[in-house]
């Protein structure tokens, strides 16, 4: 794998990346160190045998920021644009989603977003985070569980300050 | 909790995630790419090849400093031969010059410019205020020179009161065709020494002192002057006032200004250039013409105290940009004031200076092609341009009607402008040109129509412009065989939502 190939990883797959470890860590900078580092680990991990480097990439950069404990202990303030006019509605709803995914437990976030956007199976969660395959299941259940009620109760709020 | 359930969730969690704007670091300054290749190689050899060029620039105007290409565009000797004098035209103003603070390569050239442009005005003739306590030799001299192969009479004055005209100053007020002298000013203290002020030793003091002795008289003789005083100022360094150098015939008459002067030397008779010249210039208008803003500021440049500070900053600015390659910006500081300074110190003459500058400009608008640094090269060769021509072609007033011997503000400009476009636009825009982006790939598939091959719940493969990709829908579940719209490209997954039902959108 030569620099032209790695310029072609890094671009396809950072973007995607970094959006992940920011929702799991709800800190861009954070994430964006974390991200980094892990593309500079592929150096020597010879990422090319992998099979999928994205999911690799992504378990070692969220191993690196659960070790880096270096997030701002604030919340960073969910951003609400103003975007084209019919994406107001997706906007908020991002914010709300986003926001529910902050209320649960750090490796519970990772799970999730491994799982739901990155589309690692089980096993290859299992593996990543050193747990049983029947605890991911129980993990993402719990998880989904929570955000469906601070979501829901997110909107309820939502509807009775329209109303 | 069912599994639909479950998922469709998912599916609206990792839309939320996938479109959260987020700040995306060119490859090119991630960590990888620092990782990857700690030393650029290419940019390296183009600064050693930039220093190289610099080198040879420098050496190149050593060259031209030592053969002294200068005359070409200056004016003392081209029209001297020619016209040795310039009839004066009725009515045209009296052109007053000031000679003040140290004598320096400016000021000669300065003087020349006066005379050139009083020329060209058909002045009756050129009065210069001399107020100065001297400066250096090889520029006095050709102030001198240029005084007595003047093509009209020029009128040297010592002014205001309380003025003098030390060291330098003597010979320069000696070699006019008449001298006069304001009340309470003296002359003198003629005695040649080191540039910095220090006492000179041995034979290069014999050496320096006959060599100026033997100037000062050969200009006193020229100009039927005290011979004896003139050497006396050179070797004794005596020094005298105004009444005094009446006296000893060492000027001609005392003036209380400019046109008590104008009227005292009325209908004299001088010679110039070996032909009797009689003045009219009595009620004559003035015209006074000072150093223009180009030369006062280089008059400036070149003042000794500015010259080492200028050599100081500039040798600083090229070790922090050698330590640090790729600043640029204290390269190309350190570049042009080490030339200015070279030029202050004498090393350099004008036309070397200037030629090296507009060298060192073509070399960075090259570079500014090459290298993209935020505008530093293309800054630094817009003022190195400038400067090179202000220094080799020094504008002149605009005012004079006649004949030009430098650049005026206006082509500086053009030139400077014309520079400007075709490197920083046109040349850049062809050299851009070949590095365009190949508009193809992935990219061309958005807004195309495809087939979903699996189901997409939400990620699944779809057939789009002949192939076949890995999709993740935006819009909900999508069943085998529907057809999808390719809304965006991540990477290599494309991003679709369902074709012909606008309410899918809004399921989660």
């Amino acid at each position: 794998m030569n620099g032209a190939d790695w310029e072609t990883l890094y671009e396809r797959e950072y973007p995607r990346l970094l959006r992940a470890l920011t929702a799991i860590s709800g800190d861009e900078g954070a994430a964006e160190d974390a991200v980094q580092e892990a593309f500079v680990r592929g150096l020597k991990q010879r990422l090319e045998t992998l099979e999928r480097p994205g999911g690799w990439l992504l378990v070692v950069a969220t191993r690196l920021l659960f070790r880096d404990r270096r997030r701002r202990a604030a919340d960073i303030a969910v951003e609400t644009i103003a975007g084209a006019r019919d994406e107001i509605d997706f906007a908020i709803e991002r914010a709300d989603l986003l926001e529910a995914l902050r209320q649960l437990p750090e490796r519970q976030r990772a799970v999730v977003v491994a799982r739901y956007y990155y589309d690692l199976s089980y096993e290859e969660i299992a593996k990543a985070f050193s747990i049983r395959t029947g605890t991911v299941g129980a993990t993402l259940s719990q998880a989904i569980g929570k955000l469906r009620a601070a979501h829901a109760a997110r909107q309820l709020v939502r509807s009775a300050m329209r109303s | 909790m069912n599994e639909r359930d479950r998922d469709t969730l998912g599916v609206a969690l990792a839309r939320a995630i996938d479109t959260q704007r987020v700040r995306e670091t060119p490859f090119s300054s991630s960590r990888l790419a620092a990782r990857l290749a700690p030393v650029t190689p290419r940019r390296f050899t183009l600064q050693l090849a930039i220093a190289a060029a610099l080198i040879l620039i420098g050496a190149g105007g050593a060259l031209l400093g030592q053969t002294d290409l200068t005359r070409v565009s200056s004016v003392g000797s081209g029209g001297g031969q020619l016209a040795p004098v310039t009839r004066a035209a009725p009515g045209a103003p009296v052109v007053v010059g000031h000679i003040e603070d140290a004598i320096n390569p400016i000021t000669a050239r300065y003087v020349e410019r006066v005379i050139a442009d009083a020329q060209a005005a058909g002045a009756p003739a050129v009065v210069f205020v001399i107020n100065t306590p001297g400066g250096l030799i090889d520029s006095t001299y050709r102030i001198t020179t240029s005084f007595l192969n003047a093509p009209l009479p020029v009128v040297t004055y010592v002014a205001p009161s309380g003025a003098r005209a030390a060291s330098a100053g003597t010979f320069i007020t000696m070699a006019g065709a008449i001298a006069a002298m304001a009340p309470a000013t003296n002359i003198g203290a003629a005695h040649p020494v080191d540039s910095s002020g220090g006492d000179i030793q041995g034979d290069l003091r014999l050496k320096a002192e006959n060599d100026a002795a033997a100037e000062i008289t050969k200009i006193a003789k020229a100009r039927g002057r005290n011979q004896q005083w003139a050497e006396d100022a050179v070797r004794k360094s005596v020094s005298i006032r105004d009444d005094e150098a009446i006296t000893l015939k060492v000027v001609d008459l005392i003036a209380r200004d400019v046109p008590d002067l104008l009227a005292q030397i009325d209908g004299r008779t001088v010679q110039v250039n070996g032909q009797p010249v009689t003045l009219a210039t009595k009620n004559a208008a003035i015209d006074d013409d000072p150093m223009n803003l180009f030369e006062a500021f280089l008059h400036l440049i070149v003042d000794p105290q500015i010259s080492v500070l200028l050599f100081s900053l500039g040798s600083l600015a090229l070790i922090f940009e050698l330590q640090n390659p790729g600043l640029i910006l204290p390269g190309i500081v350190g570049v042009i004031s080490i030339v200015l300074a070279l030029f202050s110190f004498g090393t350099l003459d004008a036309n070397a200076t200037g030629i090296a500058l507009m060298l060192f400009a073509i070399v960075l608008f090259i570079a500014d092609i090459k290298m993209p640094t935020h505008g530093f090269l293309t800054a630094g060769a817009i003022a190195s341009l400038v400067l090179g021509i202000i220094v080799l072609f020094p504008p002149s007033r605009p005012t004079f009607p006649g004949v030009r011997y430098s650049a005026d503000p206006f082509t500086i400009i053009l030139v400077v402008g014309a520079m400007t476009l075709l490197f920083g636009y046109v040349v850049r825009a062809a050299v851009g040109f070949q590095r365009l982006p190949v508009a193809s790939g992935a990219a061309i598939l958005v807004g195309s129509l495809g087939v979903a091959k699996t189901e997409l719940a939400p990620s699944g493969i779809v057939r789009a412009g002949g192939d076949e990709w890995s999709a993740v829908s935006e819009g909900g579940p999508i069943p085998q065989g529907a057809a999808v719209r390719v809304r965006r490209v991540d990477g290599v997954r494309l991003i679709v939502g369902p074709e012909a039902s606008s309410s899918g959108r809004r399921e989660s």
